[in-house]
């Protein structure tokens, strides 16, 4: 144990150090404020733009005009910006942060250092993990934090108690999401054998999960999967897309992610639901996130207990 | 020239060999399929829903008139196709940037070279000839794979206009892959870590393949509601252009955000090549490229830039001796 946390701070420390980590996660925290940002500049516009279609089409002499659709918008609907920004930005970051954490002790030759003191190969890979989840749990609670304050500063609607907790919830869904991304970054970066393919693999892997999963689910092209707006609205679907959804149902991690997130933070067409429904609901999914992050953890042991540092040499 | 040549060809065979490479090629070419594939299932979907609802129609007792059947363009199936290669090209051709440096850095081998009679820029101009002549190769297998995929599997005869249009669109993402490559290869010469290097250009693939556009769609005004937001208050195109005018500050800064991409611009104008922008459907090449003329001056612009840069680059950094980290 004593071992273990003793990884895990040295994991931290290291992680923190590295300027290309703390570089991207300045650009997700900025990007996590853009979004407060471009959710109120976007809404405030539409709702100056229904305005104007009024005064225009009263000059037209219509009389019956419709409703403001924007007024049935979800208070936290100008967070929905996070979700795709967290399953961009925050899945590539999560990935860099798990390659990191493996790949620079095996090209400085610490891990055959490590080997050598009274240490298990299990208990590394446990402070590593350990070390990444406190580093990615800071690091989305910071960008929680930012997007809580930033709808004080910008004129939204404000947020009350059960809002936030939504809000909380779904950073907290975030924090699992992006953990599993970090996990493949380390799995692939104990097993490859150049530091290219450690990073282009797991790349692949993202893609793979971000768009291509969810099309053959939905047929939706990879642009309409950025959309938050349209994203979870999906047309009455073809029996393909129905059976294909279901088959792909274990695997298609960033679909679950964008349902219980959608669900969480409402959307233009339906309001955020209750919290512990739309964990009831979703808890196949949450089981599904979780069980893939424990398949690779369990993967990255094995391969951590048949690696042999004393031979390892990593290409670029 | 018989240097710059037999330096091209060895860049063209290492990347054939290399296991990343065909990873991604292989990889794209399953997209391609799928992508079709799924276009398809859409199209006919459209088509039994249209069946349903007009059979609907008729048995109630309603007009019809109003109901319009989907149209069949061939071209429109290459939609996915088109965004996977702007999303997985591009990191295809980051791959094959990064490479064709961090191998000669990781080595150490560039010292030796140079102890040859040859130039950098000799040396760095054979290695870019090698990998165009790869990007052409893997854009060229691609479209000929889809054409294929088409006349074979869909049994749809491609007239010689869409013929054209599917080399226009390979000629276009030649050039557009040729970018990326550049950018990475130029991060990989200046960087002193070639796996930074390749950190930064997925940051940089990151946001203006990625994040730039979804900025301008979301912000869109017509896309806060499903289904669209004028359409929601039943106002038209027309009348909707006119209500947007006091607007065009907003207006001019959500196309900014999109304009600063080169992915956007690539997509503006191969949807436009391909018709997957209705109003460009069965309309002749000259109006095309009358109306995508900026985006296509702005991909020259952009490869001129990225593609020069590197070679500067590569004369003078004096990172490109730096050993494995």
């Amino acid at each position: 144990m004593k071992n273990t946390l003793t990884i895990t701070f040295a994991e931290i420390k290291s992680l923190f150090r590295e300027r290309i980590v703390y570089s991207i996660t300045l650009v997700f925290i900025l990007m996590s404020m853009a979004s407060s940002f471009i959710g109120w500049s976007t809404f405030t516009t539409a709702n100056a733009v229904y305005k104007s279609s009024v005064v225009f089409l009263q000059g037209q002499g219509i009389t019956n005009i419709a409703s403001n659709p924007l007024l049935k918008i979800s208070t936290l609907t100008s967070f929905d910006n996070l979700i795709i920004y967290i399953s961009l930005i925050g899945a590539l970051l999560a990935i860099i942060v798990g390659h990191h954490s493996m790949m620079h002790e095996r090209k400085s030759g610490i891990l055959q250092v490590l080997f050598t003191r009274p240490v298990t190969k299990k208990s590394v890979i446990f402070g590593k993990v350990l070390g990444l989840s406190i580093t990615i749990f800071s690091i989305v609670g910071i960008t929680a934090l930012i997007s809580i304050l930033s709808s004080y500063f910008l004129p939204l609607t404000p947020l009350n108690f059960s809002d936030i907790s939504h809000l909380l919830v779904f950073f907290f869904i975030s924090f699992l999401y992006m953990l599993f991304f970090a996990v493949i970054g380390l799995y692939f970066a104990i097993n490859a054998k150049s530091q290219s393919l450690a990073l282009f693999l797991p790349v692949c892997i993202w893609v793979g999960i971000t768009f291509i999963l969810p099309e053959l689910g939905t047929g939706l092209t990879p642009t309409a999967l950025l959309n938050p707006v349209t994203l979870l609205q999906l047309p009455i679907l073809d029996t393909f897309f129905q059976v294909s959804q279901k088959l792909l149902a274990p695997f298609s991690l960033a679909w679950h992610y964008y349902t219980i997130s959608g669900e969480l933070l409402g959307s233009s067409f339906t309001a955020s639901l209750p919290i512990l429904k739309v964990l009831m609901k979703n808890i196949l999914q949450i089981l599904t996130l979780l069980g893939g992050t424990f398949i690779f953890l369990f993967l990255s042991i094995k391969s951590l207990e048949r690696f042999d540092s004393k031979g390892d040499v990593v290409n670029e | 020239m018989n240097q710059i040549v037999t330096i091209a060809k060895k860049e063209f065979k290492d990347a054939i060999r290399n296991k990343v490479f065909l990873t991604f090629l292989i990889f794209l070419l399953g997209l391609t399929a799928i992508s079709i594939y799924v276009g398809s299932v859409n199209y006919q979907a459209k088509v039994s829903l249209f069946e349903k609802t007009y059979a609907q129609l008729i048995v109630n007792g309603q007009p019809s008139d109003t109901l319009v059947k989907p149209e069949f363009f061939p071209l429109q199936l290459l939609r996915a196709t088109i965004e996977y290669l702007e999303i997985i090209g591009a990191i295809l051709a980051i791959s094959l940037g990064y490479l064709s440096i961090a191998k000669e850095k990781g080595n150490g081998t560039l010292p030796l070279i140079f102890t040859r009679p040859i130039s950098r820029k000799k040396y760095y101009i054979g290695k870019m000839l090698g990998n165009i002549a790869l990007i052409v190769s893997i854009s060229v297998i691609l479209f000929l794979f889809t054409f294929l995929l088409i006349r074979f599997v869909g049994g749809v005869n491609l007239n010689s206009l869409e013929i054209t249009k599917i080399l226009l669109t390979t000629g276009a993402t030649i050039l557009y892959l040729f970018i990326f490559f550049s950018l990475s290869a130029l991060f990989t010469i200046i960087v002193k870590h070639p796996s930074n290097a390749l950190i930064f250009s997925f940051v940089i693939w990151l946001f203006f393949v990625l994040i730039v556009p979804q900025i301008g769609d979301t912000m869109d005004t017509d896309n806060q509601v499903p289904g669209g937001f004028f359409n929601a208050i039943h106002v038209n195109k027309e009348q909707s252009n006119i209500i947007l005018k006091d607007f065009s500050t907003y207006e001019k800064l959500r196309n900014g955000t999109e304009e600063i991409s080169i992915t956007k611009h690539y997509e503006r104008l191969v949807f436009a090549f391909l018709g997957i922008k209705d109003m460009y459907n069965n309309k002749f090449l000259g109006f095309i490229f009358k109306d995508k003329l900026q985006d296509l001056d702005l991909i020259v612009i952009f490869l001129l830039v990225f593609g020069i840069t590197p070679v500067y680059a590569f004369n003078r950094s004096k990172n490109l001796w730096q050993q494995n980290e």
